[in-house]
């Protein structure tokens, strides 16, 4: 089947320093690499997840695909359409089919418009405006779970898990083909947690969605996603069919993540691979791989250059001087 | 008999707001034993930030003392004066805050926030100094004594945390107060913050009141879990009890929830329907009946009084399978 | 929840708000009744009885050419009153749509932006003022051209910030992932959220602004003679100051009656929509 997104080896930098400032201090390369080329699909009525720790540009990832950030280099296609330096005016007919979940629920939602209102912006926006309104907004809220009366309220006064679903309802009001949902359960109680991703499911069925999901929650996007990438300082490090990286993972960053987590059980014992220290910053990037500097597995040739893309089954790619054994069964 | 640096009795909590009185805390009873760590669990809007400000004793204006004491080394803080409670604050009882950025003051190096908090001790600054950077050094930030010319903004927000909690436990506390201090952490670093606090905590035999939502992180610190809802608490136990007998059809509930214990993938994930109920008109009955799945006519018509399964669990139900 | 009613239910409250209230609301009836409220006509020249002390028929006496004070004072709040919220008013308009184009728009606009506040700010009132009636010739224009070119990059500077900070939002994030243009996102997101704090800021701004038109117009280079102006009323009187002070004590008191009033009510409505206050609404 054709992918409905694919990107292809995207690349995106920041300036650092004007052009002026640049040239006067000689500075040849006034850069820093935000996502370093990475290549993904996601086909129609899938759900891909991006995992990696804050900083690692998951979200420069989805803002690229939404035309927010510029692209340096690489291909994104959306049903075969390249999006990469499109105009805003050309950009525009896109956004209706792929929209934008945020990570913080309350904080994306204009705080000075009721309900009501935003659900009306998408609308408004691509001069859309259905015949009937009200009951338009009040088909979005039922849909989400939650009641037409809510219309009548401003973001503030909604629970997390409540402006979470009026998020929801927007990025649905366009009947968009693809979601890019940042971070749909941070900040989020455990028990509301479970709530968004079913009605996300849900939606999945009932309308053929297709979902790029961003965490960090590697639980949560082991339940919900067909195909995931470990990110790290704008590399995939890993990437695959989710049951493939989470029970045959070949790269050390991947088995760290999995075992830093803290587990339910107070008796448990943890074989924990340590990792140390943190992230580095995208400005202090290290040579070679750049996980290096935290792998329990360090040699030589990691701290000169960076490993080739090698594959370990099909769809199932990694970087990595030194892999894991596969496990037994 | 356990001696306890902590003893909240009888509890209740309320705000004056101009659409009514919220009864934020009700009837909370929790003891925090001398080098223990108690673990606090709750989600969203039960009531975990109004106990901490309860605790320090710094409650929003509008809120009230209703009912209860809260015995800090067997002193009622009610009673104490602004200058007694700042003399309790910061030397016996030190606090860790959620976000690591904030706590530390942008403008100061952190040598200098970290010989002011000694302000106290009658020692040399030299020798104060000296403490900061082997307290450094013990939280895991290398290169201890010339990071201490360091300002916040050169560190990460791991380091930060570290910082945070080295200077919290500079001053030798009793008592820890540590307000949600993995929250804003990644997972990698939310492990290495736990185990650092198991660490110091056996080094320095405080005791520690640990506040999070996040079950796992109370599962693998603590000694004792209290778990809350909507205001009160609504089961306390071993952390044994807790997680591995939960007694109250919400701390079962909440286990369930965790994405992380379902070992096989699903679909679509359990969760606890409904939403919490109003603390400005309370519901008759047991506070969780209208979203409790055991619910019975009882439930509905009288709180539940407090049922002792062990000598130290306790939950809040009439409908308890022991 | 009735948000007008909160708001004067505040006001009410704030003592030093509620009393700059009054003397607001004293100074805008007088001068939106100054041709009833007039004893005399104040041009009308009475050369018999100039320089008369205060008079049950002339309130606050009569200035060097017999002209009633009282009524000079009244027809002047007139004056006063339409500088003030005509200028204010044109500041804030200009400084809000150059403001928000600068923190919102492309960087080289926002620098050459900031050029021109920075530059117009830089130049002293005064000799602005000085240079402007040499080439226009002193009239009330002139000191609103004045007066609007040196407040504004101070209202555009602030908006600039605000609308930067407001950009860093995810609600602004998600208006632009929607497709929408510039005018919307400023429009109906950016300014709601900053107008509320600018408000308060030009409402303080009035005495200033109203002691910069008394300044000028007592320098001579405001509004011409024989209008009424509280600068000029001031300016009469300063030449007979030894023998008959009522002119400069009248002609300065509601000087001081209007920037006092103006002041604490701009201070308490600060203290209202404080949004750490407005929490508990």
């Amino acid at each position: 089947m054709e992918p409905l997104l694919e990107v292809d080896q995207l690349r995106v930098r920041f300036k650092t320093k004007s052009a002026v400032k640049a040239f006067f201090e000689k500075d040849d390369d006034p850069y820093i690499d935000g996502v370093m080329g990475v290549s993904f699909a996601i086909a129609p009525g899938q759900t891909y997840g991006l995992v990696g720790e804050s900083g690692s540009g998951k979200t420069t990832v989805a803002r690229a695909v939404m035309g927010l950030v510029p692209v340096h280099s690489g291909a994104i296609r959306y049903n075969q359409n390249n999006l990469v330096g499109l105009s805003r005016d050309r950009f525009k007919p896109f956004r209706k089919d792929i929209a934008l979940m945020f990570q913080d629920p309350a904080g994306s939602l204009s705080p000075r418009l009721k309900i009501r209102s935003i659900l009306a912006e998408p609308f408004r926006i691509h001069g859309m405006m259905p015949k009937n309104l009200p009951q338009e907004i009040a088909r979005l809220l039922k849909m989400v779970n939650l009641s037409p009366s809510m219309g009548d309220l401003y973001p503030h006064q909604l629970s997390g898990g409540q402006a979470r679903r009026v998020g929801v309802a927007r990025a649905l009001a366009l009947s968009p083909k693809l979601i890019i949902a940042d971070e749909p359960t941070a900040g989020l109680d455990v028990s509301v947690q479970g709530e968004i991703l079913n009605l996300m499911a849900r939606l999945q069925d009932d309308m053929g969605l297709s979902f790029l999901i961003i965490t960090h929650n590697l639980a949560v996007v082991r339940h919900v996603s067909d195909h995931v990438a470990i990110m790290y300082l704008g590399r995939f490090l890993e990437q695959g069919p989710t049951q493939t990286v989470f029970h045959q993972m070949r790269h050390p960053y991947t088995q760290a993540l999995l075992s830093a987590h803290a587990s339910p059980d107070p008796d448990a014992v943890h074989h924990r691979i340590s990792i140390s220290g943190e992230i580095p910053g995208l400005v202090a990037r290290p040579h070679g791989c750049e996980f290096h500097t935290r792998c329990p597995g360090v040699q030589e040739k990691c701290r000169r250059q960076f490993p080739d893309k090698a594959i370990a089954g099909s769809d199932h790619q990694y970087y990595c001087h030194y892999p894991l054994s596969v496990p037994e069964n | 008999m356990i001696e306890s640096v902590l003893d909240i009795r009888n509890l209740s909590v309320s705000y004056a707001t101009p659409r009514g009185t919220v009864q934020a805390l009700r009837r909370i009873n929790l003891k925090v034993p001398r080098a223990k760590v108690v673990g606090l669990v709750g989600e969203s809007g039960c009531g975990k930030s109004t106990l901490i400000s309860a605790v320090i004793r710094l409650m929003a204006e509008n809120a009230l003392v209703a009912a209860g004491e809260i015995r800090f080394l067997g002193q009622d803080m009610q009673y104490l004066s602004p200058p007694e409670l700042r003399g309790i604050r910061g030397r016996d009882m030190s606090m860790v805050f959620q976000d690591p950025m904030t706590a530390l003051n942008p403008v100061f190096t952190i040598g200098r926030q970290m010989v002011d908090i000694q302000y106290r001790d009658g020692v040399s600054k030299k020798a104060k100094a000296k403490r900061a950077a082997d307290m450094l050094s013990l939280v895991g930030i290398p290169d201890a004594v010339s990071r201490l010319d360091n300002y916040p903004h050169h560190f990460s927000g791991g380091m930060c945390q570290r910082i945070t909690i080295a200077m919290a436990l500079l001053v030798q506390p009793k008592l820890l107060i540590a307000d949600e201090p993995t929250t804003a952490l990644d997972a990698t670093l939310e492990v290495q913050i736990i185990r650092l606090l198991k660490e110091l905590q056996a080094d320095f035999q405080c005791a520690i009141l640990f506040i999070s939502h996040h079950l796992n992180v109370i599962a693998e610190l603590c000694d004792f879990v209290g778990v809350m809802y909507a205001g009160e608490l609504v089961e306390k136990g071993s952390v044994r009890d807790i997680f591995q007998r939960p007694a109250h059809p919400y701390t079962r509930a909440l286990l369930e929830c965790d994405p992380s214990v379902i070992e096989e993938r699903t679909r679509f994930l359990p969760t606890i329907p409904g939403e919490i109920p109003s603390l400005i008109d309370l519901p008759e009955g047991c506070i969780f009946h209208d979203r409790c799945p055991k619910a019975e006519q009882v439930c509905t018509k009288t709180r539940p009084p407090e049922v002792s399964i062990t000598e130290h669990h306790t939950a809040l139900c009439h409908c308890l399978e022991v | 929840m009735n948000w007008t009613k909160q708001f004067f239910y505040r006001l009410y409250r704030e003592p030093m708000g509620f009393f700059g209230m009054i003397l607001v609301a004293l100074v805008i009836v007088s001068a939106l009744l100054a041709p009833f409220l007039t004893t005399h006509d104040h041009n009308a020249l009475d050369i018999a009885n100039r320089l008369a002390g205060p008079s049950a028929d002339h309130w606050m006496g009569t200035d060097q050419l017999g002209r009633d004070v009282f009524s000079r004072v009244v027809m002047g709040s007139r004056i006063a009153v339409w500088v003030a919220l005509v200028t204010v008013a044109m500041s804030l308009g200009i400084g809000l749509v150059l403001g928000m184009m600068a923190g919102y728009g492309p960087k080289w606009l926002d620098a050459a932006l900031l050029l021109l506040f920075d530059t117009l700010r830089s130049f002293p009132t005064i000799m602005f003022a000085l240079a402007l009636v040499t080439v226009f010739g002193p009239s009330l224009q002139t000191v609103i051209i004045v007066i609007v070119a040196t407040t504004f990059p101070v209202y555009g500077r602030m908006v600039r910030t605000q609308t930067q900070a407001l950009c860093n939002n995810e609600f602004i994030v998600a208006e632009e992932a929607m497709g929408a243009g510039m005018m919307r996102v400023l429009g109906i997101h950016i300014l709601p959220n900053i107008i509320g704090p600018l408000f308060i800021v030009a409402s303080m701004d009035i005495p200033v602004v109203i002691t910069i038109e008394a300044g000028l117009s007592f320098l001579g280079v405001g509004v011409r003679p024989p209008t009424p102006s509280w600068g000029s009323i001031l300016n009469d009187g300063y030449a007979y100051i030894r023998n008959t002070p009522w002119i400069i004590i009248f002609g300065g008191l509601p000087l001081i009656v209007t920037t006092l009033g103006f002041t604490f009510l701009g201070e308490s409505l600060r203290d209202i929509f404080d949004p750490k206050l407005r929490k508990d609404l």
